[in-house]
């Protein structure tokens, strides 16, 4: 476990460090300003608007961040050698794979605490009062990306590019949100189309189970707080196995 | 004495598929090869030759498609078998914003080794790899020189029996290889087991007990101390001599040098 730690500090450290990290931080600051901007606009509904605009900034950001990241992870790796330097010490590749992806994960969860911030530094200036909605808000943002950036470590494992590996990645987060339609559709459908669909929906993520809005209870956090887990550990799982193959 | 690293009738073909058709290179064929404790072994051979492969093979990073590779007759992957080894692959990477001794006890951490460890260890380490006056300096900030150093000290920070060195002395300036030789010379001198490859001969003649030369994969010879001392033209000369009369080489040879 203390080797798992290490992995995920360093992991933690070279993303503070990178200046993307620091652009990505910047880029939801300026995108959560202009939706301040775009709450003046809306007459009455400022308030929605900014909590609403906000959180999906806030989610878009963490997404690409957590796609770029995860994707590029091991390539990188890969290229600068430093997977040699540390698969030839005394620790197994779950333990490698558990470090790096605990990393990326405490990465992502300090742009979301950075980025909320300042969201709700801009929400209390426009006398919002504390909801603990807005907390569930953010875990599930969270969780959602947790389940994207599982799916895009175990692309990034098997193919030679990080761009197919966000584009397969990115793929599976838009149909995710998407789930109700295609689950309307299936119902609609017959045939092959019908098989297609139950397809899609076993093996894409039930991303609006973690919608949870203002109408939150406990069984519904605890059902999607789990499902989400569980997904992204059939993605763990699978990345393990393959690199527990791969050579290096 | 005991054998360190076995390898037996060990085979690696790499593979590539592209748009369904799949391209074969041969990494390594039929290499067989004991490395004693104690010893420092050279392998030297032309680029692509299939030197590092042979390394990634004995590390575990590596499967091998036949044959077999013992180290320490231990399983490859397990956290025993790599307590025991330390590796310096060719030009490494360390993160740049972190300064030497920060850089060490991440790998010495990732070794295992306790607190109270790390700190008698680092301190030997750095005193041995001469680093001690730049231990607060940043990676970004050290010549090749000193991030040789580095590398060296990571691989040597747990303190293992076997060394395993791609390429150590590449780009380095003069002073910097007496250096690193005489350091190694050292650590010979501790009971410690070298596997390197370097294409600076000179150094491997001065420092290893026997020397393999690779072709195309292949070790197409296995040459002891007493094989080149003495000898005109030492080390250089058989390594051209058996280069040169192998009937594939003459081919090779030309091609490298265009």
């Amino acid at each position: 476990m203390k080797q798992v730690w290490v992995l995920a500090v360093d992991c933690l450290l070279e993303n503070i460090w990178n200046r993307i990290f620091i652009l990505v931080a910047l880029f939801g600051g300026i995108l959560i300003y202009l939706s301040l901007l775009l709450g003046v606009l809306a007459v009455d509904q400022e308030l929605r608007v900014l909590m609403d605009s906000g959180l999906a900034l806030i989610e878009l950001v963490t997404l690409i961040s957590g796609l770029y990241f995860s994707a590029t992870l091991f390539l990188k790796e890969i290229e600068t050698k430093t997977i040699y330097l540390i698969l030839s010490r005394p620790l197994n590749r779950l333990q490698y794979l558990l470090g790096r992806v605990l990393g990326l994960l405490l990465s992502l969860l300090l742009i979301m605490l950075l980025m909320s911030g300042l969201h709700l530094v801009l929400l209390f200036l426009h006398h919002w009062s504390w909801n603990n909605s807005y907390l569930f808000s953010i875990v599930g943002i969270f969780l959602k990306v947790l389940m994207a950036t599982a799916a895009a470590v175990f692309f990034s494992l098997f193919s030679t590019s990080s761009i197919a590996a966000i584009v397969f990645s990115g793929s599976l987060w838009v149909l995710g949100n998407f789930t109700p339609e295609i689950r309307f559709m299936t119902q609609k459908s017959s045939g092959l189309a019908a098989i297609c669909g139950r397809a899609v929906l076993f093996l894409f993520p039930h991303f609006e189970l973690l919608n949870w809005g203002a109408r939150f209870n406990r069984a519904m956090i605890l059902s999607g707080a789990s499902y989400a887990l569980l997904y992204s550990s059939v993605f763990l799982v699978l990345s393990w196995l393959i690199l527990q193959r791969k050579e290096f | 004495m005991s054998s360190v690293i076995s390898f037996r009738e060990t085979a690696k073909v790499y593979r590539s598929s592209h748009l369904g058709r799949t391209t074969k290179k041969i990494g390594l064929i039929d290499f067989s090869l004991d490395i004693e404790k104690g010893e420092a072994f050279g392998l030297l051979g032309l680029n692509g030759s299939g030197k590092t492969t042979t390394f990634k093979l004995a590390l575990g990073l590596l499967t091998p498609d036949s044959g077999t590779v013992n180290v320490f007759d231990l399983s490859p992957k397990t956290k025993s078998f790599y307590s025991r080894i330390g590796y310096v692959p060719e030009l490494p990477y360390f993160h740049s914003f972190l300064t030497v001794k920060a850089c060490l006890k991440f790998y010495a951490k990732l070794s295992g080794l306790s607190q109270i460890d790390i700190s008698a260890h680092l301190e030997r380490v750095l005193w041995e790899t001469g680093l001690v006056a730049h231990q607060n300096k940043k990676i970004s900030e050290l010549s090749k020189g000193l991030s040789q150093r580095v590398a060296l000290a990571q691989a040597t920070i747990h303190n293992p029996d076997l060394l395993i060195l791609d390429e150590p002395m590449s780009g380095l300036d003069p002073l910097a290889i007496r250096d690193l030789r005489d350091y190694l010379s050292r650590l010979l001198e501790e009971g410690k087991t070298i596997f390197i490859s370097s294409h600076s001969i000179f150094e491997i003649e001065k420092l290893c007990h026997r020397v393999g030369i690779l072709k195309e994969g292949r070790l197409v010879r296995v040459l002891q101390r007493k094989d080149w001392e003495g000898v005109s033209g030492g080390l250089e000369n058989r390594f051209a001599e058996i280069i040169q009369n192998d009937p594939t080489s003459k081919a090779l040879l030309r091609n490298s040098i265009q």
